[in-house]
């Protein structure tokens, strides 16, 4: 019996350390792809100046999409806050998701607004559409909002924003995020500049939860000082600075977070929008956006550009945020699972060989080894002997490994931005990176592996009611759709 | 002396701004930001409003909006940075705008502008 | 999901695989190296983080003060009533004893200040600025910086001359146009072309590669600020073959209003290249050549959405009855939602009876007629 069970450790240890040193060369190698990558993006900021853009009349259209559901209590300030964007020619289509509080009712009463004859065309097929809404104040002309009944999906009032939007771009954004006022221009000029058609492009979103926010805007960036929600934030700005401008890098995102994406509405269309029962809707739409490119034989591009232009309130509470991640984890492997036939086809190129199976292998795959990891480690502690000063020894080097990358992350982000403005937000920072592997990681697994058995039991899918924890009250936020992991 | 609200996020033109106005003899506030703006509009005494078109967290057009709702009489000269958008200058004079002054201006081409408005 | 996977994996890995299994002396060894390697970098990072961040705290403090400095001084030379030669240079030499004028942060904000006044100002005020930037002495730092081997700062000493509007140096400029950096390229071109006194645009005849979106607007943004004239042979600049350049030239034909080229403009409604005959069919429009309408329709079917859109736009200006007739026609079968609201936007202008029409049978058709003419909401 303990020669099986060493032996079984024996194969499992050969298949890890392989796995593990690919992980870390990875990682480092992602590391110096994304320096080079911010360095030479934030050199490039002589070349053209968005000023003389912003006053261009000829600057391809876009339209926010942005669903809300139950926002009734801040939805005056956001929307008011999105109106003011600066970008020359841009719409503003607001999604009221079938809410059941005075969400409708304000933004009519507020932007005087007025039933409109709008011609309609379902492209994505959605629930159905009550009516379009127009101001009848020239101030407010940018305004459209579509009245729908609730199709207990962010994805189906997405669609239903999509459908009516009229610009050939579609910017995606939840009514609750704040974007930085140039946001449009620069998520936009990559589709203006790039040689190949760019399909869609996404920048870095950060945690809003104890910024000082005044009628919807921004006023000061603070260090969420909620304890939950500081871990997501140095995940934020690893995620971001870290993985996500060197996949930009290798034309290889996957994930254009559903906070802050700009969309190439024609692609998106084709492709089918956003699809109403996936639980990881942003990345799954990448997904099928890349595969109806290299189905039709369309060079295409997807750009990352490495500022942080979008603020969202992140989960506060341990419950939250474990439902919000275990609906990531699901998402994920669904969005994996519906799209299999994609993994090693030479048509779908990038995708099939580098992509998918990372995304297969390490972001699916790592928190079940993590799990399997300890519990042989356990086991070993107690059938065989284990050199414990070795032990100790090895966990430290991993650790400082984690810690040496985060940090650097860490460090880009003062050096490249700085967005606080006390010294000692910065250190909390780094006591979160040292606490973050103990204090905070263990949960993320728990709600990966929660994740993948919802999905393989089929567990029913329950979150089309959510409530959004206003910036001036202390009410509690089920749902945030902003997704991130370290793609 | 009359008192002058000028809002304005760029410091250098501001502070232009007001040094020219001071040698007209008027009393020039200077904020930065919309929200600013709203209430210095609300809780101060200003015989003339110069806004610019762009400004953070609200537009020229809004501040129009809001300071005619509180006092009517009050002129608004709007400076537009926006290039040559004429909805927005049409929008502005819908709203209620005195006057409307495209950048690049003259600083001395305003200072008499708003003694044409303030002297009548 | 996160990087901190990679901890409990490999400790395991190394805890197992190396140690219990073979002789642990030597790894044992490169395990206390990575130990110690590993925490001076932690140190170091965190060390670092402290240093990168007092000094930008520092240096913000330091900027805010010499701001006001700049607005003062700026405002009083601009404004001052002793506006004599020696006033001036005493005030410039008074104000150089009292910043940093040697550091570079320094400099680059003066010029920063400069360049915000020429953009937002005309009049007295913007004819001394070029004075104040010589005799402050920042020239020597901005040629210093256009002569760096880095391209950065190539670029950023190209960006101050263009906004300064100094053209001292141009023949340096057009080197740079020929760069195989195509940052440093696009940059160096934009420069020529507004700085350049006569015929700037002939540079475009030499340029080979092609000419993105974002740039083509800045170049028309210039020659529209500088209004720049039409260049002799641009007619002949429609036989370009790379596909952004020939955009380019159709645009300018249309800036420039250029009639005689008409022809040659409706030869490419047929070209290859698909988004030279959408630039083709705006320009149809905006040159109105009426004669290009049944090239338009013959055309339509064959097209991509994003040009049927552009052919609709173009009929809605130029087109006769026929056109009228064509998109009536055209509407009776189905299309996408974009094309319809187009057409009825099209035979809104182009179709008398427009307003009678009740497209009985046709329900979709009701509801599109509908939104046209719906007072709010606009093309």
């Amino acid at each position: 019996m303990k020669e099986i069970l060493e032996l079984l450790l024996k194969v499992f240890e050969i298949f890890i350390v392989g796995f593990a040193s690919i992980y870390i060369l990875f990682y480092v190698a992602m590391a110096l792809g994304s320096f080079l990558a911010i360095k030479r993006y934030n050199n490039a900021k002589y070349i053209i100046k968005d000023e003389v853009l912003v006053k261009s009349n000829n600057l391809v259209g876009v339209s926010i999409v942005a669903p809300a559901f139950n926002e009734g209590l801040n939805i005056i300030y956001n929307v008011r806050s999105l109106l003011s964007l600066n970008y020359p020619n841009f719409e503003v289509v607001i999604i009221n998701d079938g809410s059941t509080d005075d969400t409708l009712e304000k933004l009519i009463q507020e932007f005087e607004l007025v039933k409109v004859d709008f011609y309609y065309e379902e492209k994505i097929h959605t629930h159905p559409i009550r009516g379009h809404y127009k101001s009848t104040n020239p101030v407010y002309s940018k305004l459209l909002v579509v009245d729908k009944e609730n199709g207990k999906s962010k994805a189906d009032a997405s669609n239903a924003g999509i459908n009516s939007a009229k610009h050939p771009l579609f910017l995606c954004t939840d009514v609750d995020c704040i974007l930085r006022s140039d946001t449009i221009m620069k998520l936009a000029k990559p589709f203006m500049t790039s040689k190949k058609r760019t399909i869609a492009s996404g920048a870095a979103i950060r945690a809003s939860n104890s910024c000082e926010v005044k009628d919807g805007f921004l006023m000061k960036i603070r260090f969420p000082q909620n304890w939950w929600a500081s871990f997501q934030e140095l995940e934020y700005v690893r995620a971001f600075l870290m993985g996500r401008m060197a996949w930009s890098e290798i034309n290889g995102l996957l994930l254009v977070s559903g906070g802050l994406g700009l969309f190439d509405k024609e692609i998106a269309i084709k492709a089918g929008g956003y699809w109403h029962k996936s639980l990881g809707e942003d990345m799954e739409l990448i997904t099928r956006m890349r595969k109806y490119m290299c189905d039709n034989q369309m060079p295409f591009e997807i750009t990352y550009i490495p500022e942080s232009l979008c603020w969202t309130e992140v989960p506060a509470t341990r419950e939250v945020l474990i439902r919000q991640r275990v609906r990531w984890a699901r998402g994920l492997i669904q969005t994996l699972y519906l799209h299999r036939d994609m993994l090693f086809r030479p048509k779908y190129g990038r995708t099939a060989f580098l992509i998918l199976p990372y995304f297969w292998l390490y972001e699916f795959l790592v928190p079940i080894l993590e799990v399997l990891g300890l519990t042989a480690l356990i086991l070993s502690f107690f059938l065989i002997d284990v050199n414990t000063a070795y032990f100790i020894k090895a966990t430290g080097v991993v650790y400082l490994f984690y810690l040496t990358v985060t940090l650097l992350s860490v460090l880009w982000d003062e050096l490249f931005y700085g967005h606080y403005s006390r010294k000692r937000e910065v250190f909390q920072l780094v006591w979160k990176a040292v606490l973050e592997p103990i204090a905070y990681h263990p949960f993320n697994v728990y709600a990966s592996m929660k994740g993948y058995y919802h999905f393989l039991t089929n567990k029913e899918q329950k979150w089309g009611n959510m409530q959004r924890q206003g910036f001036t009250t202390a009410k509690k936020k089920t749902s945030n759709e902003t997704n991130i992991s370290n793609a | 002396m009359k008192s002058v609200l000028l809002i304005e996020d760029d410091k250098l033109i501001s502070s232009l701004v007001r040094f020219r106005l001071n040698k007209e003899g008027y009393h020039v506030t200077t904020v930065e930001d919309g929200i600013q703006g709203l209430d210095a509009i609300e809780n101060g005494h200003h015989d003339l409003i110069i806004t610019d078109v762009m400004i953070p967290y609200k537009n020229g057009i809004e501040i129009i909006n809001h300071s005619k709702k509180i006092n009517p009489k009050i002129p608004v000269i709007v400076l537009s940075s926006l290039g040559e958008e004429e909805a927005t200058v049409i929008k502005a004079f819908e709203m209620g705008a005195s006057d409307f002054i495209p950048k690049p201006f003259n600083p001395n081409e305003l200072s008499v502008r708003v003694n044409r408005l303030l002297r009548h | 999901m996160t990087y901190s996977s990679a901890y409990i994996l490999a400790a395991f890995s190394f805890v197992d695989e190396f140690i219990r299994f073979r002789d642990g002396s030597y790894l044992s060894h490169a395990l206390n190296v990575a130990l110690f390697v590993l925490l001076l970098s932690v140190v170091y990072l965190v060390f670092q983080l402290y240093i990168v961040r007092s000094r930008k705290f520092r240096s913000g403090s330091r900027r805010k003060i010499l701001q006001n400095k700049i607005n003062n001084f700026l405002s009083e030379l601009i404004f001052s009533d002793d506006q004599s030669e020696e006033g001036y240079d005493d005030q410039i030499s008074k104000f150089k004893k009292r910043v940093p004028i040697d550091k570079n942060w320094c400099k680059d904000l003066l010029i920063q200040n400069i360049i915000d006044l020429d953009r937002n100002f005309k009049g007295e005020v913007t004819s001394k600025l070029l004075s104040i930037y010589f005799k402050l002495g920042l020239q020597d730092y901005t040629l210093a910086l256009v002569k760096s081997p880095f391209w950065f700062y190539k670029t950023k000493g190209l960006y101050y001359w263009r906004e300064l509007k100094y053209g001292g140096k141009l023949s340096l400029v057009k080197k740079l146009i020929t760069s195989k950096n195509p940052n440093l390229r696009s940059s160096a071109l934009i420069t020529y072309i507004s700085l350049a006194e006569d015929g700037p645009l002939s540079v475009l005849e030499e340029y080979t590669e092609s000419i993105s979106l974002v740039e083509a607007l800045n170049i028309l943004e210039i020659i529209q600020r500088k209004k720049i004239k039409k260049p002799p042979n641009l007619a002949s600049w429609l036989n370009f073959k790379e596909p952004s350049q020939l955009i380019f030239a159709v645009k300018l034909i249309v800036y420039y209003n250029d009639l005689s080229s008409a022809d040659e403009v409706v030869k490419l409604l047929h070209a290859e290249n698909p988004k030279v005959r959408l630039a083709a069919f705006e320009a149809c429009r905006r040159l109105f050549l009426v004669e290009a309408e049944p090239i338009l329709r013959s055309r339509f079917a064959e097209e991509s959405e994003e040009n049927q859109l552009e052919i609709i736009k173009t009929l809605s200006e130029i087109g006769s009855e026929d056109a009228a007739t064509f998109l009536l026609d055209l509407i009776q079968s189905p299309q996408t939602s974009e094309v319809v609201i187009a057409s009825m936007y099209a035979l809104s202008s182009l179709d008398g009876d427009f307003e009678q029409r009740s497209f009985e049978s046709n329900e979709s058709l009701k509801a599109a007629k509908a939104h046209v003419l719906d007072p709010y909401l606009s093309e």
